[in-house]
């Protein structure tokens, strides 16, 4: 579960050490997460990650609790990551495109469990992450954490409802092709 | 429901929300359990892709970010001030030149132990109140004497720095 105790962000708002450190501990694979689909290369996730806990730090008296507050969080993080973008010269709009169209229905038939190779498949998933359009790639990421409503992860986004359910099934669907492709063709 | 809604609500299914129609079709379906297996084995391998742990680097780096915030300090009790709160009443009343009468009766009622130590500073300190307060002490409680007898001979004793002779 991301979501942290209302107890502990109080306290972490009223300047508890020991509390805002493990808001951080336990947020910290979360906004990684996302500071690396964003921004795809390690160094500058690293980068966005810990400016966005500076920032939380800086800014954590400012949440009133109208969201949740990872929402609140993966928002922050989200901006800042598009910034960064933007400064090279990227559009965030070019970035979170809205995807608008029918999602393909085909089934890549892959079987999960003639995946023995644990290693053989990251690699694949992985080389298919890095393909993926940005706003397909985070949509997945927050779907992912598994406590955030659709409603939520596009809160976050700042994108349409139906734009985010687009995303993540088509950024399922991608993945799963990069998994059944090899596999079928070796039948 | 058709295998197709089924799948479609099967991905927009979100922990915590209710499933009652999702395993009632799971349970008269052919073929969708399966499905619903298999889809379940795929998320597995997509989250553990997409949802990392940071380098140990970087972990060690938003650590010092906690360090940064000022360390809380209990707020002080009202009660912690008494003893300034009196030092100042007592310095207030011997400026103002109030009776040896006036300043004992005060000093019974707001004293009792707290003046023994009160009193004992001031002879360990030499203060010019001093012989001002052993008048007022030796109207207080006759088991203090103790206390300010013990304070005279550390003096004595240590020939403390800052003070006169007693002599």
């Amino acid at each position: 579960m991301a979501e942290p105790n209302p107890e502990l962000v109080r306290r972490a708002q009223g300047g508890d050490r020991a509390a805002l450190g493990q808001l951080i501990e336990g947020q910290q694979s979360y906004v990684y997460s996302i500071a690396l689909s964003l921004m795809r290369r390690p160094e500058d996730a690293a980068d966005v990650t810990q400016d966005a806990f500076l920032r939380l730090y800086q800014s954590i008296g400012t949440y009133r609790g109208e969201t949740r507050f990872t929402t609140w969080l993966y928002r922050l993080v989200t901006n800042l990551g598009l910034d960064a973008l933007r400064r090279r010269g990227r559009h965030a709009e070019a970035v979170l495109d809205p995807e608008t169209g029918e999602v393909p229905d085909d089934d890549p038939l892959v079987d999960p469990t003639r995946l023995v190779d644990r290693r053989e498949t990251a690699a694949r998933v992985r080389a298919a992450l890095v393909t993926l359009p940005t706003a397909q790639r985070l949509a997945l990421t927050l779907y992912y954490f598994r406590d955030l409503k659709y409603e939520e992860i596009a809160e976050v986004l700042g994108l349409p409802l139906n734009t985010v359910k687009a995303h993540i099934r088509r950024g399922k669907l991608a993945l799963a092709r990069s998994l059944a492709v090899p596999k079928l063709q070796e039948a | 429901m058709t295998c197709a809604e089924f799948r479609a609500l099967w991905i927009e299914y979100r922990a915590g929300e209710p499933r009652e129609a999702l395993d009632a079709h799971v349970d008269t379906c052919p073929t969708c359990p399966s499905w619903a297996e298999r889809e379940d084995a795929l998320d597995s391998i997509f989250e553990t892709a997409l949802v990392v742990d940071p380098p140990p680097a970087l972990a060690a780096r938003l650590r010092q970010i906690s360090g940064l915030a000022p360390a809380v300090a209990p707020a002080p009790s009202p009660w912690s001030y008494l003893p300034e709160v009196l030092v100042v009443a007592f310095i207030a009343l011997g400026l103002l030149g109030l009776s040896g009468d006036t300043a004992t009766a005060v000093g019974n009622l707001v004293l009792n132990g707290l003046g023994n130590l009160l009193l004992s500073l001031a002879v360990l300190l030499d203060s010019p109140l001093t012989g001002y307060l052993q008048n007022l002490w030796t109207t207080a409680l006759g088991a203090s004497a103790a206390l300010l007898l013990f304070a005279l001979l550390v003096t004595r004793a240590l020939s403390y720095p800052l003070g006169r002779s007693t002599d």
